[in-house]
């Protein structure tokens, strides 16, 4: 859920990162704004990446179809911070 | 000055989005409505809000996102099924109103609007297979997908708050929440 306020959240998934487990492993908290799902301490993870990590997420928590977690996975990440700032780019 | 004005007007279309979709419907709430209410430029609604997915997302955070946010860090310490549905179903009734009116507007809307706006409510229904997934690792529930567990739980939900006034859900006594989630956590039950 993307946030609205002050409350830190990855930039991918929208994920609010409340505690040390939700960062990826070794990443240093202060400069890290996505969470372990979606990069790791080197980085954010590709486009690709992202899209079938964050569907398979929906088909697994919600129990939507594949095709629809699909499009709404690319929905969500083409509308993330990540994604319009640049960081992430939609044809890696 | 200039970031706190920013939030400050964010959050105010927000709070008056909120009660236009409560009063109107989500389909029919007007964003040219909720820019005079919140007396701002119409292009300032969609400046800090893209689309109308982002406002209703915003709006659903707004009234449910400590909801999401306690089921996290409780789910993170506990494999209490029956303490989550607690918290989720006192959180949703904490904003009955606003969450009837969504799953009941919801199916109507189009349905990029309908994609983004599950795909928020993921926030909630992974702490439940986190923890249903961890109950059956210990042997404590039987073994099936956890997101079956949770079409029966969210469609109970749902179809307590979309018929709430038929129903008489916001008269539902204690005594009542826990035989619903009493027979929820039997069905998981080995």
């Amino acid at each position: 859920m993307q946030d609205q306020q002050s409350q830190k959240s990855c930039i991918v998934c929208g994920m609010p990162l409340l505690k040390d487990e939700d960062y990826p492993e070794g990443a240093d908290q202060n400069s890290t704004d996505w969470c372990k799902h979606c990069g790791s301490k080197d980085g954010l993870k590709s486009y690709s990446e992202a899209v079938t990590g964050m569907s398979g997420f929906m088909q697994h928590t919600q129990g939507m179809s594949e095709e629809e977690a699909q499009k709404a996975a690319k929905q969500v990440i083409d509308n993330c911070p990540a994604v319009k700032s640049g960081r992430m780019k939609k044809d890696e | 000055m200039r970031r706190r004005d920013k939030l400050r007007t964010k959050k105010e279309i927000t709070n008056v989005a909120g009660e236009e979709f409560l009063k109107q419907g989500f389909l029919e709430a007007s964003t040219i409505r909720i820019a005079e209410r919140a007396e701002v430029a119409h292009g300032t609604i969609f400046f800090h809000f893209p689309t109308k997915a982002d406002l209703i997302i915003a709006c659903l955070y707004e009234r449910l996102g400590k909801l999401a946010i306690k089921l996290d860090l409780r789910s993170r310490k506990t494999t209490n099924i029956r303490y989550l549905c607690r918290i989720f179903l006192d959180g949703i009734e904490k904003n009955s109103a606003f969450y009837s009116r969504l799953i009941k507007d919801l199916p109507l809307l189009p349905i990029e609007i309908q994609r983004m706006v599950f795909a928020s409510l993921s926030a909630f229904s992974v702490h439940f297979v986190k923890v249903i997934k961890k109950a059956q690792d210990t042997g404590k529930v039987r073994k099936f997908q956890p997101k079956i567990a949770v079409f029966y739980l969210f469609g109970m939900v749902n179809y307590l708050y979309s018929y709430k006034q038929l129903l008489g859900t916001d008269k539902l006594r204690r005594k009542d929440k826990e035989e619903i989630i009493d027979f929820f956590i039997n069905s998981l039950k080995k």
